[in-house]
């Protein structure tokens, strides 16, 4: 274990590199583009021997590691934006073919109008797509997740993403642990290759082939089961590596919740500075929580209604808007929540649009409107507290 | 008992006041405290403003956002402040910390005459002055006072140690390093204080 001061994409190259990939290609795209600079650093200088393969796009970045997964390999590559929308052709690919390829994202917003900086609309629109979904508060996370996507990933042979707030996270140097190579080669072994059908010339195999109406549902309903049945690897998972490097993960960390009448829930950075207002709201007397989501896809319903058991209000925070509706998270809680027999009040905050500074004043403005309703006030579904009012 | 220490740096673009924001971050690190570094991050343009939030503490920081109540400021150029309101939200028994030829005095005669627009009216507040660009002029051969006073702001604050700060310089300038530092230690040395 050495300390070191890194920034989030620092952290999510020297978890590519430990690793041990031997395959990687990715197209620049603000602000992700660091993470696989650093990777081609570690490949020029010996650190990695790995495979980097320029590509034209990041679609030709996600089926270079699509093949690469095919014939067996380690595959790492990272995207932000639009480059990951440019992407999704393959993200559908990666998962009905069933690869465990494990991608960072730099979260950053979709244009138009244009806009560099971070807010979930990338990965959340891609949310359905078949690959799990793990989201980090800090650099820290960003290095374990990543080691730990690996392992989930090969386990249960669905691909991972592991999103992380573009430059709030991911530039943003920061004082964490990284375990070192024979610690990884631990938790992480080489891939079994014998859990999976691999393309060899010696015998072929066809792979994306046609599959006809009939037998079509089918391979959708065992995709939908492996990521329902993901979380017993993902938490197996979580546990090993906090019984070897001392931090433990779950599907969701529920913060102060127990006795909770408003309860915070968010994903990323945000929740963060989320639980700097929890604990400064309990100082003076507000019994509130928060549950901080690590899992988005498969989503955790079980911990959320755990975190919910003796809440009134729910403060469901989307850095991301679904146009027309609510906010991507917000339908998600609200199904888990819904078979409930007494239901908290379920309130949809949107904000930190594209990159807009998430502060204390932001989470206590939110925590205000909690109040309101608390107390049997009408106040609307889906809110804008950081936004300009124009009605 | 959480120690947060809520910092602001200006400067403008291409003076590398990201690279001394990362470099406090780290020489704090050093030193066993948790830090932060969170430049405002855009398309920069050389000359341009550049501000640089930056959180130490010795707990693990848990605000991941710009500094609104700042209780320190660092000014890494000698007219950045003309322009650029720098007392925005600075909290009462601040210290500020300036490359300039003034003196320490005329810094407070200016600033409480509002002279640039907005004026000092705080409770209570150190100013220190250091001619930054002279320094790293002669010892460096260009006015980029991004490493010289980061030797400033130890004195001036004590947040970080000379000792990690070398450390810090060691680790991003390997081949400058020697000459970087003593150009921060000369700033250390002779800051004036009001």
């Amino acid at each position: 274990m050495t300390e070191v001061f890194f920034t989030g994409n620092r952290a999510a190259a020297e978890a590519a590199k430990l690793v041990r990939t031997q395959v990687v290609a990715a197209y620049p795209i603000t602000p992700q583009t660091s993470a696989v600079e650093y990777i081609s650093q570690f490949i020029n200088n010996g650190e990695l021997k790995a495979n980097m393969i320029r590509v034209e796009s990041e679609h030709s970045a996600l089926s270079a590691v699509v093949g690469a997964s095919i014939v067996g390999a380690r595959t790492f590559t990272a995207s932000s934006s639009q480059g990951l929308q440019l992407m999704s052709e393959g993200l559908y690919f990666a998962s009905g073919m069933r690869l465990p390829l494990v991608m960072a994202i730099a979260n950053r917003t979709l244009s138009m109008p244009v806009n560099i900086w971070a807010d979930h609309q990338d990965s959340m629109v891609n949310r359905d797509s078949g690959w799990m979904q793990i989201y980090c508060a800090n650099a820290q996370e960003v290095f374990d997740n990543i080691l730990q996507a690996y392992k989930i990933a090969e386990e249960v042979l669905m691909p991972a993403m592991v999103c992380y707030d573009g430059f709030i996270v991911s530039h943003v140097a920061e004082r964490m642990e990284i375990i070192d190579q024979e610690q990884t080669d631990m938790f992480l072994p080489e891939p079994d290759l014998t859990k999976r059908p691999l393309m060899d010339p010696k015998n072929p195999l066809q792979f994306g082939e046609v599959v006809y109406p009939d037998w079509y549902p089918d391979y959708e309903y065992k995709k939908h089961k492996a990521l329902l049945d993901s979380p017993k690897a993902i938490m197996d998972v979580g546990r090993e590596y906090g019984e070897l490097f001392g931090r433990s993960y779950g599907m969701v960390e529920n913060y102060k919740t127990d006795d909770a009448e408003i309860v915070f829930m968010g994903l990323g950075s945000l929740t963060s500075t989320t639980q700097w207002v929890v604990n400064d709201l309990r100082d003076c007397g507000s019994k509130v929580g928060l549950s901080k989501i690590r899992v988005f896809r498969p989503f955790p319903d079980k911990e959320i209604v755990e975190a919910c058991k003796n809440a009134k209000v729910i403060a469901v925070i989307d850095r991301d808007i679904g146009y027309g509706t609510s906010g991507m998270l917000f339908p998600d809680v609200t199904r888990a929540l819904y078979p409930l027999a007494s239901r908290p009040k379920c309130l949809n905050f949107i904000i930190g649009l594209g990159g807009k500074d998430i502060t204390p004043e932001t989470i206590k403005n939110i925590h205000e409107t909690c109040e309101k309703a608390l107390e049997g006030k009408e106040v609307e579904t889906v809110n804008w507290p950081d936004a300009r009012k124009y009605d | 008992m959480e120690e947060l220490h809520e910092i602001k740096l200006f400067g403008r673009g291409g003076q590398g006041i990201v690279t001394a924001g990362n470099l406090l971050s780290e020489a704090a690190a050093h030193g066993g405290d948790y830090a932060q570094s969170i430049p405002t991050f855009g398309p920069e343009r050389r000359g341009g403003p550049s501000i640089c939030s930056l959180r130490i503490s010795n707990k693990q920081i848990l605000l991941r956002c710009a500094v609104t109540s700042p209780e320190t400021l660092c000014v890494f150029d000698p007219t950045i402040w003309h322009f650029v309101n720098i007392l925005l939200g600075f909290e009462d028994n601040g210290k500020m910390i300036l490359n300039t030829q003034m003196s320490p005095k005329d810094v407070e005669n200016v600033l409480r005459e509002g002279k640039y627009g907005y004026e000092l009216e705080n409770n209570g507040y150190e100013i220190w002055t250091i001619d930054a660009t002279e320094i790293s002029t002669r010892m460096l051969g260009r006015p980029i006072t991004n490493t010289t006073m980061l030797g400033a702001f130890a004195k001036a604050t004590g947040f970080v140690e000379m000792d990690n700060v070398k450390k810090a310089i060691e680790n991003r300038f390997p081949e400058a390093a020697d000459k970087n530092f003593q150009a921060a230690e000369e700033a250390f040395n002779k800051l004036d204080k009001l």
